[in-house]
């Protein structure tokens, strides 16, 4: 009996051992992915990658390795990528997927779809597009205090998301948007300038397709739909002429337009559909914020300047969304997520994807803003 | 076989553990891929599904406490013994063995496959069976007090994980509810036969029932459990369905992982991984339980001990997972196994009722007459 014991208490301690035959993982031994770069070659279409390591070595003081491989699949891709590279790529580390021009065009989602289904990748990773060869965007040498390019373009639009100058596109996001009926997804655009990623827009995707853009101003007006801003920004141009009798006495008046930035911005937002036959909207928008900047010197301690200020805005929130509507209209992508609306009160019938970008042009929308100035800094 | 079963005080267990046990025999790796599977019939509309399976499931445990007070001190296989006589009662008892080790057996490979899936894609099945039920060895060996104290462990350190859920809840979209009573009658009920393969679990207590001290708090705590086992799917659910839109939901085969994927800490970036790994405790003590109950019942029928049974099981086992390794094989089984746990499960207890009516009848009669 204290035999058979013993000789299973040796045999499960062996299992502690067995452990050690697994596949192992030696930090030192890894090229870590933190970017990969998508394109279409532009010769015989096929996948081209830029991939961006990471290594962890403390004799490298560059840690930042750029590859370029090809290949017909993303597997391929990655397997000459590693026949470039004397470590072992893995992918669990990746923050970033930019996607070229071309392959953006020719539809995205095979790639995404790749990537979603690795076990290894994280859900969290962002993607963005450039409209210059994703080779050329990797290869800036500026990135600040960052280990390498693709951990730089992650804080870039990370902190940008954070300040809610950005609509977030992690890959479920995207993924989420892409598979929904009735919401298109919007990808940041990232470019080279002076040797030096930065943001330059984001790009409208149809579907998996880029087809259009709006620049970073835009997106605050996306936004108040689209999203909601817990503390946000904008800068809005108003024409002078209004506030004539407002203006401080010492000032001459020589422009036709001001400037006004808000801050501590919030919204409340209600997307309503009247009538699901018609497709005609309803859409109420309240802007709470701050006045922090003026352009001209207003004198805010007058009620009706503040009411006309606030009037003013909230015409020039109104005119810049109708013209984003109509935009968008034009391109069939359905960015602000009115066909997300439709469906939820469309009883009994499903729509497809198609079927929404066709109805979406015939979508009427009635915008109405209020805008409340809650107070105006420290000097009156 | 003996009739009566005698249980010595020192091996019983109290009726409040029961929620603890229940429950946990009832979450097992089927709930990471629940969802999905009950939002493909049912739709946005899987929680009056689930709802629906929960009022049922308390039916059925009431069904079944009846029964077994009915018979006081006796297990599954004792009541059938009492009403079919020797034979019949065992073969009876012989398929419950087969379904409970049926049970079993599909936990343990859906989690194999897992493991191969999220971490570990070069590990041996049976390497890594072989851990799994070295720990069921053990844990069964001790006796139902040890299984019951291991799940009630392993209860408390996995409960926390569904404060998990509040990272995934801030990137959900309302409008996927929406619009709500929009599914036909039948897609619901096809829901709540989905829900009801995952509800399994809770035949546990025809085989603990003798084992359990204060009998009649039984149907307090089994009530509850169930209860707190439907109340924790149903938020499961609901967070998988806001989630994901409709098209993506469909394509995941884990809801509940991949909505891990989000999570990420600054002391630990990919908290997914993780969360396989935590699994595993999730995953325990279904297997110690229904380890116990197998060959409990087993010794019950054949007259084994109950560690030779054991020693059968995991050799058993270990040749099966060896044996079959492919994602097919796995999937029919467990959908196999589904169909006949609503059977056995759902639908058996209303068998046993009009035996045990007679008998509560029975036993009046006598009492009137003496």
């Amino acid at each position: 009996m204290l035999k058979t014991k013993k000789i299973i208490i040796l045999l499960l301690s062996s299992l502690l051992f067995l452990t050690g035959c697994l596949e192992k993982n030696i930090l030192e031994e890894l090229g870590i992915v933190t970017i990969y770069g998508f394109d279409l070659s532009d010769e015989d279409n096929m996948l081209q990658a830029t991939t961006v390591l990471f290594q962890f070595n403390p004799d490298i003081t560059d840690a930042s390795q750029v590859i370029q491989s090809k290949g017909h699949t993303f597997r391929e891709v990655r397997n000459n990528a590693n026949k470039k590279s004397g470590y072992k790529i893995v992918s669990g580390q990746l923050r970033t997927i930019l996607f070229g021009p071309k392959i953006s065009e020719d539809g995205v989602f095979p790639y995404i779809d790749t990537l979603e289904r690795d076990a290894s990748i994280s859900d969290m990773v962002f993607v963005a597009m450039s409209k210059d060869p994703t080779e050329q965007v990797l290869s800036a040498t500026n990135y600040e205090q960052s280990p390498n390019i693709g951990t730089y373009i992650q804080r870039l639009i990370e902190t940008a998301v954070r300040d809610e100058r950005l609509i977030s596109s992690t890959l479920h996001e995207f993924t989420h948007k892409f598979f929904a009926v009735g919401q298109d997804p919007l990808v940041p655009i990232i470019a080279n300038l002076n040797n030096k990623a930065q943001l330059l827009g984001l790009a409208i995707f149809k579907d998996d397709r880029y087809v259009g853009e709006l620049t970073l101003e835009d997106v605050f007006y996306v936004r108040l739909i689209a999203d909601e801003f817990k503390s946000g920004q904008v800068e809005m141009e108003l024409p002078t002429k209004q506030f004539e009798k407002y203006l401080k006495e010492y000032e001459d008046l020589d422009t036709e337009t001001f400037f006004v930035v808000m801050d501590q911005l919030y919204n409340d937002v209600n997307i309503e559909l009247k009538n699901p036959d018609s497709l005609s909207y309803k859409i109420d928008i309240d802007i709470k914020g701050r006045i922090v900047e003026l352009s001209e010197r207003i004198d805010l301690q007058k009620e009706e300047a503040i009411k006309l200020l606030e009037q003013e805005v909230s015409k020039e929130v109104k005119d810049k969304l109708t013209t984003l509507i109509d935009e968008s209209k034009e391109l069939q992508a359905d960015y602000f997520g009115f066909g997300l609306e439709y469906t939820t009160r469309k009883r009994g019938e499903e729509i497809t994807k198609d079927q929404w970008h066709d109805m979406y042009p015939n979508i009427n929308v009635d915008i109405n803003v209020t805008t409340k100035i809650r107070s105006y800094g420290i000097v009156e | 076989m003996h009739k009566q079963l005698m249980i010595s005080k020192d091996k019983q267990i109290r009726a409040a553990y029961l929620f603890i046990v229940l429950h946990t025999m009832q979450v097992g790796v089927g709930i990471a891929g629940y969802p999905r599977l009950v939002f493909m019939e049912a739709r946005q509309d899987s929680w009056i599904s689930i709802i629906v399976t929960g009022l049922i499931l308390h039916l059925v445990i009431a069904c079944m406490v009846f029964v077994l007070r009915t018979y006081e001190k006796q297990d599954l296989a004792g009541i059938l013994h009492t009403i079919f006589g020797s034979i019949i009662g065992k073969s009876i008892a012989v398929i419950f063995v087969i379904y409970f080790y049926l049970l079993f057996f599909s936990v343990i490979v859906n989690y194999i496959e897992f493991v191969q899936v999220f971490i570990f894609p070069q590990m041996q099945s049976w390497f890594i069976g072989l851990l799994l039920l070295s720990l069921v060895w053990y844990a069964v060996l001790g006796g139902i007090r040890v299984a019951v104290g291991a799940s009630v462990v392993f209860f408390l350190s996995t409960i926390w994980m569904m404060g998990l859920l509040r990272k995934p809840i801030t990137f959900i979209e309302s409008r996927h509810y929406f619009p709500v009573f929009d599914t036909a009658i039948s897609d619901i009920f096809s829901g709540v036969l989905i829900s009801s393969y995952t509800f399994l679990g809770f035949e546990l207590l025809w085989v603990i029932f003798p084992f359990i001290n204060d009998k009649k708090r039984v149907n307090r705590y089994s009530q509850l459990a169930m209860t707190f086992t439907v109340l924790m799917y149903l938020t499961i659910t609901m967070v998988v369905i806001g989630y994901f839109s409709p098209t993506q939901l469909e394509q995941k085969v884990w809801p509940l992982l991949t909505l891990f994927k989000v999570l990420s800490f600054p002391f630990f970036e990919r908290f997914d991984l993780l969360a396989v790994a935590i699994w595993m405790i999730i995953v325990l003590p279904n297997l110690i339980l229904l380890g116990w109950m197998v060959t409990f019942t087993c010794k019950r029928v054949s007259d084994w001990k109950q560690k030779h049974c054991l020693v059968a099981l995991i050799i058993l086992t270990l040749i099966l997972v060896w044996i079959f390794e492919d994602r097919e094989f796995v999937n029919q089984l467990t959908d196999y196994t589904g169909k006949i746990g609503l059977g056995l499960g759902f639908i058996f207890p209303f068998l046993l009722l009009p035996f045990a009516m007679r008998h509560r009848m029975k036993r009046k009669k006598n009492h009137a007459k003496n």
